[in-house]
This record gives structure tokens, C-alpha cells and sequence, in this order.
């Protein structure tokens, strides 16, 4: 399956602490005419490998902001480009909520988006409007959003966004948004900051595990209520050799995942299209397959094989991470063929709280022929 | 989405208003149960009819009451409780829960020996008490859910953990008629409010008893519906609460006093998890 992060647009009607599109230019927004390029790169794509899926991600800034028409616009260029190929075609969004209407509803529902992915927070003035970034004002509309999803049967869940404001507060803020919405858990990511720390909000990898593994023993005795919440379940599921698992560990997105921007820059992902970190070029100039193909991927897939033989070899954790993020290794550490700065963060995570709690030892070292074994299942060129 | 269930004290008048299918029937004595219903099952059938006694329940003969009328029998105490149990075979032959305050906490006692003669019981657990009796409402609810002895259910433990939801939220008031996704109070003005409590303090819907079967609509209804988002948007302890799920805020007034309620719905909470593989049936207008 392809995945395409899509930001048609990075304006955003919040003014969110720790969010990166809040500090670069933010005025572009995708045209109609590129857009429709977009939908006939996708019926390319899709009519060249018949047995290919895309999961496209409707991202921002806040996508809510293009207003209904630019998705019903979209809607009219998949029918045109992609017919009889919609099936194939999985549409998601990522949305603060806020900006939700009926007319929105529908013109998502005709997307066959069913599900909406949003941000939530509950300590004060973190997200929210203005200078003074206004929570209240921001929650009671993220409310009258929620109400109006479940009305028209559009579930939600959250992303939460751990940061140094965070810490200490691990159970209360699962059990606020547990609460908040009880069937859909959430998902506790680290903040990524690669720029100035204006205020103060970044954490180390360390921390970070501190944080899930306050969380760990209420998830272990419980895994029937707490088995949805990420990242602790797929990393338990990994251990457990059970499957699954987050981009940023999967150690497989070299050549499944796109990002477009406003202008139609291509890159990697959303974290490398908004950090700058990798261009492949702009979808106005190449096809899906061509950006999907590019050479600049093939660190990626290469460092897949010299990572078990170097900074990874006697990891026994590499079954489960594959070295990380490798866009953060290329962000934090200048090197795509590095782990990612989230090492530390496995390791005392899974050594700390995993291992001790669950009676369990990890021992999932790599391979002592990697490239092989990769070549075997198929992820290996 | 279900019909709303009326509350109300018999009015023929009333009845011919209401365009739903189902009504409870709210009496002050035992004793007026025995022309209960009958003129307003012509118009609805009944649920159930409720019986707020002040007399305590070693006082009430149940001379002359149809043995398969559905009775919820709220009474203050039990009184003698050697009474009681001398007539349990009387109450089980009646279609009837008997319900009892949890305070005085003896009352709490009382129930669990009635129950474990086989008479279906339930404690109210009222939201405005602020001294509440947590750990012995605990001990109880251990022994409701947790005993394997035969016994009769008590409430409102036994609908928690059979009829609860896992994945969200579920109404604890409900075996008392506290549950306005379920019932709605009517007074002898016809006026409309989502518990008991409503009806007493004058908080009433603007609306008539003729719309009742469209208040699913209603937007005060939905507002209603969502007082839940208050905790949130005050950021409110309730909303940071273990327990939420099971409580929803409904005993802020208690638990500012005393938070014990907190380990008291989270031990509710773990019951249903325990129960949910294994679920039972429960009389549905009991339920």
C-alpha cells in the first residue's frame, strides 16, 4: 500500500505551541489545477499496478480550512482520473475539529472518509487561537466538532502530543482523554522539534519512555480495556512478534510512503516535508511511481542492511524498532544511515518497564544475514 | 434509539397526551397499586410502576397486590429486619425490587440479607449526599457481583456489570429511573425533566408531554445530552477521573467532599471488565 501525506494546505487557525507549521511561511494553497494533477498521478499510479492500494492523508495546517467545495473538487477529479479504481483509494484526515460544519461532513462522507484524526490537549494554553493561544475558546468549538462527527456517524480519536509541559502528568492526561472519548484510545507521540526549543517544550528519548512507562503497569494488567493505546501496544505486539508496527519502526516506508506539499513538492513524509529534510522533486514534474522510485530512497533501503551490521548489530531490540525513524537519524544526527535518536528511547522504554513488568526478555537481534532475510520476505532489493 | 419511558403519577388525562408505548406509573402507597394501571394500560402498557413508601418495609402487607405487576418499591428502611426475612417468601412471590436508600448504612446490610434470600434489592446511591457510605456501597457491590451464592440481584450493581459498556460510558442511575436516555419525569402539570431530582428542584424542559416521543430531537434534550462536556471544558477533576466511565460526574457534589467515590467506581469499573466475558439476563423492566 502507497501512503500519501497531502497538505494541500499548512495555514492553520490555530496557534498551537508545538506545532512546526505555525513557524514557516504558511500562505500556500494547492491549487485546483494541481490538485487535479495530483488525482491523475493516482490513476496513473494505480493503472499501472493493479493490485496497488493508497491510503491518502488529508493533512495540514488544518485541511478544513480549504472549505467543501475544494474536497467535493477532489471527489469530481478521482472520479475523472481514477474511475473504476475509488476502491482502491482509502481517504483519511487529520483535522483540530474546529472548523467542522455540515457542509464539511458531507463532502468528506462523499470522499469515503469515515474517520477523523485530531489532536487533543488538555493542559491550558498549549493549543489554541490567537497570540494567547485561547484553549477554552478552541475546546468548546473541538467540542461542537466531536458533536457534529458522531452525529453523522464520523468516529474521531486523538493524537496526543507528549512535551516537557507533560511530564510527571502521564496518567492524568491518558485518563482526560480516555474520558473524552472512551472508544478510541489514544496516541501518545513525542514532539519533534528540529528547530530553536522557543519554549522550552522538547524532551529527551528518555523521558519520553518515563513517560509511557508510568503507563505500562495499568496497560499490562489490563490489556483487554488499554490493548488500542499506542505507541505501547505495537511495540508490545512486536515483541510478542505479533506483527504490526508504526512507521517509524517498521523499517519499510522506503518506497511506500509520499509526502505532497501546497506547491506539489514531493518528500517523504510529513515529517520531510516539513522540515525541508528530502525533496523528490514536485508531482507536477513526476509521476507517483517515478517519486516512489527516486534514488535519493535508496539510502533508506541500504541502511536497512548497514545498520545490522554496524550501530545496530548486537541490538537485541532491532526486531523491534529496525533502527528508527531514519528522516529523524537524518534530523538529529546529520546521517540517513544512522539510528534514529529514538534508540534511547527503546531501549529504556523496553529495558525498563517492558521487560521487568511482562517477566519477558526481548532478543531480537538482527539476522547475521540481514540483507538476506530482508531479500527473503520481500523488503530487500 | 429507544423510547423514552414517562414517569409520572396516574392521570388518565396525562396518559391520553403521551404518544409512546410505554409508562411508568408513580404511586405514594402500596395499597393504590391495586387499581394501578388498569385504565392506562388502555392507553400504554406498563413498564413498570413505582411505589415511594414512607412507611418502612416491615409495615406493608401485600394484601390484595397482583402478584405479576411489576413493582420497584423504594422504602426508606427495612425496619424489623427479622419481619422481613420471616416474609421473604412473600416478596419473592411478587414481582417486585425493593429499594432502599444507602443511608442510613445499616439499610446496606438490610439489602444484602434480603438478597441473599433470593428478593431482588437495590440501594439508591443519591448524587446530593455528600456523606456517603463508599466502602460499605464497596462491600456490597463485591458481594453483588463477585458472590457466587445464589441470591437475588442487586442494583444497581447487577445492570452495570451485565448491561455495561466496555468501550464507554454507562449511566449508573438507570435501575432508579435516573437515566434520561431511558425515562423522563413528568409532574401533575404535565412538565417534563430528566431525573427525579429535576422535577422536585423545578428544573424543567420547555417542552410538552405531547412531544415526548420526538425529544431525541429536541435540542434541549441534546444539550442535556452533552452536560458531560462541562467537566471537560472546566477541566474539572471528574474529567481526569480513573473512573469516569462508570460516573460521568454524576457525584461531583460528593466526591469534592470526600473523593472516595473515585476507588469505589473504579472497582465498578473493573467488575464490569470481570463480568463482560460472562454476561447474564436480567427482567427487562428491572434492567
Amino acid at each position: 500500500m502507497a501512503v500519501v501525506i497531502f497538505k494541500a494546505i499548512e495555514d492553520c487557525n490555530s496557534n498551537c505551541l508545538y506545532c512546526k507549521v505555525v513557524k514557516k511561511p504558511r500562505d500556500e494553497v494547492m491549487s485546483l489545477a494541481l490538485l487535479e494533477t495530483v488525482f491523475m498521478r493516482i490513476g496513473d499510479f494505480l493503472r499501472e499496478r493493479p493490485d496497488e492500494t493508497l491510503e491518502f492523508t488529508w493533512h495540514g495546517g488544518e485541511a478544513c480550512l480549504l472549505g467543501a467545495d475544494y474536497f467535493r473538487a477532489a471527489r469530481r477529479y478521482q472520479e475523472k482520473h481514477c474511475a473504476g479504481m475509488e476502491k482502491r483509494i482509502s481517504h483519511l484526515i487529520q483535522s483540530n475539529m474546529t472548523l467542522l460544519s455540515q457542509d464539511l461532513v458531507d463532502a468528506f462522507k462523499a470522499l469515503g472518509i469515515n474517520k477523523i484524526g485530531s489532536s487533543f490537549e488538555p493542559l491550558p494554553n498549549i493549543r489554541g487561537f490567537g497570540p494567547e493561544r485561547d484553549s477554552d475558546a478552541y475546546n468548546r468549538l473541538f467540542f461542537k466538532g466531536v458533536e457534529l462527527a458522531e452525529r453523522n456517524n464520523l468516529t474521531w480519536g486523538v493524537i496526543y502530543v507528549v512535551h516537557r509541559r507533560s511530564l510527571g502528568k502521564a496518567k492524568e492526561i491518558l485518563r482526560y482523554l480516555v474520558n473524552l472519548n472512551p472508544r478510541s484510545l489514544p496516541q501518545l507521540n513525542k514532539i519533534y522539534l528540529y528547530e530553536e526549543d522557543e519554549f522550552g517544550l522538547d524532551i529527551s528519548p528518555e523521558e519520553y519512555a518515563d513517560f509511557l512507562g508510568e503507563l505500562f503497569p495499568m496497560f499490562w494488567a489490563n490489556r483487554k480495556r488499554w490493548g488500542g493505546l499506542q505507541p505501547i501496544s505495537t511495540l508490545v505486539n512486536a515483541m510478542e512478534r505479533e506483527g504490526g508496527s508504526v512507521c517509524d519502526y517498521s523499517g519499510k516506508c522506503t518506497r511506500k510512503w509520499l509526502y505532497i506539499g501546497p506547491a506539489g513538492k514531493a518528500s517523504h513524509c510529513g515529517k520531510g516535508g516539513d522540515y525541508d529534510l528530502i525533496s523528490y522533486g514536485n508531482i507536477r514534474d513526476r509521476s507517483i511511481a517515478e517519486i516512489l522510485a527516486d534514488p535519493l530512497r535508496a539510502p533508506l533501503e541500504a541502511r536497512q542492511e548497514s545498520l545490522p551490521l554496524g550501530e545496530c548489530k548486537d541490538c537485541r531490540f532491532w526486531g523491534i524498532c529496525h533502527g528508527g525513524c531514519p528522516l529523524d537519524a537524518l534530523a538529529t544526527r546529520g546521517d540517513i544511515l544512522k539510528a534514529s535518536s529514538h534508540c534511547a528511547f527503546i531501549k529504556r522504554f523496553m529495558g525498563e518497564y517492558v521487560e521487568p513488568i511482562t517477566g519477558m526478555t526481548v532478543n531480537q537481534r538482527p539476522h547475521a544475514n540481514e540483507y538476506e532475510r530482508r531479500k527473503e520476505v520481500g523488503i530487500a532489493r | 434509539m429507544n423510547e423514552l419511558i414517562p414517569v409520572f403519577a396516574p392521570d388518565a388525562g396525562l396518559s391520553k397526551r403521551l404518544d409512546v408505548e410505554k409508562v411508568v406509573l408513580v404511586f405514594d402507597k402500596l395499597e393504590d397499586t391495586l387499581e394501578s394501571g388498569s385504565s392506562h394500560e388502555r392507553e400504554q402498557s406498563l413498564h413498570c410502576v413505582i411505589v415511594r413508601e414512607a412507611r418502612n418495609l416491615d409495615l406493608l402487607t401485600f394484601e390484595g397486590i397482583e402478584h405479576a405487576l411489576p413493582i420497584a418499591l423504594f422504602v426508606p428502611a427495612v425496619g424489623s429486619i427479622r419481619i422481613a426475612i420471616s416474609r421473604a417468601k412473600v416478596y419473592s412471590a411478587f414481582n417486585l425490587r425493593i429499594f432502599l436508600p444507602a443511608l442510613p448504612r445499616e439499610n446496606l446490610v438490610h439489602a444484602r440479607i434480603l438478597a441473599s434470600l433470593g428478593i431482588e434489592m437495590a440501594v439508591v446511591i443519591p448524587q446530593e449526599e455528600k456523606d456517603l457510605p463508599w466502602d460499605e456501597i464497596s462491600d456490597l457491590m463485591h458481594y453483588a457481583v463477585y458472590s457466587p451464592s445464589r441470591k437475588g440481584s442487586i442494583e444497581p450493581f447487577e445492570r452495570f456489570v451485565t448491561r455495561g459498556d466496555t468501550q464507554g460510558v454507562t449511566a449508573f442511575g438507570s435501575p432508579w429511573f435516573d437515566d434520561p436516555e431511558r425515562f423522563i419525569h413528568i409532574d401533575a402539570q404535565g412538565r417534563l425533566a430528566f431525573s427525579k431530582r429535576d422535577l422536585e428542584e423545578g428544573h424543567f424542559l420547555q417542552t410538552r408531554p405531547e412531544e415526548l416521543s420526538n425529544l431525541h430531537q429536541n435540542e434541549e434534550y441534546q444539550g442535556n445530552l452533552k452536560r458531560w462536556q462541562a467537566s471537560f471544558l472546566r477541566n474539572s477533576k471528574c474529567s481526569y477521573c480513573a473512573a469516569w466511565s462508570a460516573c460521568q460526574g454524576a457525584y461531583i457534589e460528593s466526591c469534592s467532599h470526600d473523593p472516595r467515590c473515585e476507588a469505589f467506581f473504579s472497582e465498578m469499573v473493573e467488575a464490569l471488565d470481570f463480568r463482560s466475558q460472562n454476561r447474564g439476563r436480567t427482567k427487562i423492566w428491572q434492567s
